[in-house]
């Protein structure tokens, strides 16, 4: 008997690697994925255990486009190109996708969002069109706290909240019960808060008419994003310009403590010793 | 061809222009908060006093750095058994870079460290502000906790080092957070930091020991999987 025999087996529902085909979330792989399913099917399948109808993966697919904004400024993608700056792409984005797990930008925020809306669409029931039920659903909610998905930096409003409605409307999912559900909370925010919602919020409610649970969302989107770090780790890679591997002095300040000695350093002075260990 | 694109919001907010150092000045004659390291610091210090030094932003005091030191060598052990060590052997075995085997058992011990510090988070309550008995989720289960417990008394005991928890029959992580929160680390991340500094040395001892490419002497099925669908 083997070893780990003795062991009780972990129970797995992902894969299982056979001789002539693999097992891959329930399905066969090369007989009944390959060359049917899309990159973001197996991306749905994988997270949310499922397989998408092709109209739903072009939502993914959608929501990967409209987020792909990778200006290398953008601070995670920053630090991707410093890692990188030593030369491994791969590397780097490995390091980009550790700055986002539970940080307050990019697409673990969505979760929250996401579980705001759930709770108010709890509230409201079947009156997502009765506006007042839904302002007093969601500012019970939120108190006078800042809401999740709420809120704009540098700019009056989320372009990318913008596009992903377009792409929605195009497939004809504006009407759906959580984007729905958006719609009437951001004009609630917008006249008593002078607040508008953000793409995160566009994004939790665009999974959750994907049947997407809230702790799916922050998962799905890093890896629908990835194409911001591949980009700058590729090219940051390949450039490994000196000045980010180490900035030039003058353009750092040191706000520290000030220079100062040691205690063995002044014992070691008084008593004229070069070593005071 | 595409006209160059107009300003931007990164272009057009407000941002600092120089970056902050608050702990390191840079240059050739550096200093960590505010003492020369090649001119004092490396004369004077050892490794434990400047890893002390770096996370609190103060020297040592007393006892603390030798029970710092106590503390870590109790926590260096990171067994194969363990997943970061298990981790960093299976990178070394499929003949990642260094760097990534390096990188793979700092990233599995930061984890170990976070949620053991997580799952402490009472305790950590109780030592800022002990009043009363402490949380008896810190207790010890085992006789071999106790030993061990005895065992890091008995190490601490030359230091002097105050750590009242240490009378109450704790566990052995609870008394080594108990330790390192004497030594100055009072905040949980510095807490985790020092926990993944004493404890990569061992994990990457296990990962170099092995034989990159040997797949047939890895135990594939420990522990065994089942498929379910």
């Amino acid at each position: 008997m083997q070893a780990g025999a003795r062991l009780p087996p972990i129970v797995t529902r992902v894969a299982h690697a056979g001789h002539d085909d693999h097992r891959f979330c329930g399905f066969l792989l090369f007989e009944e994925l390959a060359g049917r399913e899309p990159c973001a099917g197996l991306l749905a399948l994988s997270i949310l255990g499922r397989r998408l109808p092709p109209e739903e993966c072009a939502v993914l697919d959608d929501l990967a486009a409209v987020t792909s904004v990778a200006d290398p400024r953008i601070w995670p993608l920053k630090l991707t190109r410093l890692v990188a700056e030593f030369g491994s792409a791969q590397t780097a984005v490995a390091a980009g996708n550790l700055s986002l797990e539970g940080a307050i930008i990019g697409p673990w925020v969505c979760e929250d969002a996401a579980t705001l809306l759930l709770q108010i669409g709890a509230d409201v029931g079947d009156r997502v069109d009765d506006e007042e039920v839904v302002r007093r659903a969601l500012l019970d909610r939120i108190g006078v706290s800042h809401p999740p998905g709420w809120g704009v930096p540098f700019r009056e409003a989320d372009e990318r909240l913008a596009a992903l409605r377009i792409c929605l409307e195009r497939r004809g999912r504006t009407g759906l019960r959580a984007w729905s559900l958006l719609e009437a909370c951001t004009r609630v925010l917008r006249r008593e808060r002078k607040l508008e919602p953000n793409i995160t919020l566009g994004v939790a409610a665009a999974c959750l008419d994907l049947g997407a649970p809230p702790n799916s969302i922050g998962i799905l989107m890093t890896v629908l994003v990835q194409t911001v770090f591949v980009a700058n780790a590729v090219e940051a890679a390949r450039q490994a310009p000196t000045v980010l591997r180490r900035l030039p002095d003058h353009v750092i300040s040191y706000v520290g403590k000030p220079p100062r000695t040691s205690p063995r350093a002044q014992a070691a002075a008084r008593a004229g010793q070069t070593s005071t260990r | 061809m595409k006209p160059p694109p107009a300003p931007g919001p990164l272009d057009e907010a407000p941002c600092a222009e120089r970056l902050a150092a608050h702990a390191v000045t840079p240059g050739i004659a550096p200093r960590l908060h505010g003492y020369d390291v090649e001119g004092d610091l490396a004369r004077h210090y050892g490794l434990s006093e400047m890893v002390l030094l770096a996370l609190t932003g103060e020297l040592p005091q007393g006892a603390a750095a030798r029970a710092f030191e106590v503390a870590a060598a109790f926590l260096a052990p990171a067994s194969v058994a363990e997943a970061p060590a298990h981790a960093a052997v299976l990178a070394r075995l499929c003949r990642a870079r260094q760097s990534g085997v390096t990188g793979i058992a700092s990233i599995a011990l930061a984890e170990e460290a976070h949620t053991l510090v997580a799952e402490h988070a009472a305790l950590l309550e109780w030592l800022r502000t002990p009043s009363g008995p402490a949380p008896a989720t810190c207790r010890s289960t085992t006789q071999d906790e106790r030993r061990s417990v005895a065992r890091l008394r008995e190490a601490l005991e030359p230091t002097g080092l105050s750590v009242p928890l240490l009378a109450e029959d704790p566990g052995r992580i609870p008394a080594l957070i108990a330790v390192l929160h004497a030594c100055g680390l009072d905040r949980k991340d510095q807490i985790e930091i020092a926990m993944v500094l004493a404890r990569l040395p061992a994990a990457m001892a296990e990962a170099s020991a092995v034989r990159p490419g040997r797949f047939r002497d890895y135990p594939t099925n420990l522990p065994p999987f089942r498929y379910e669908e």
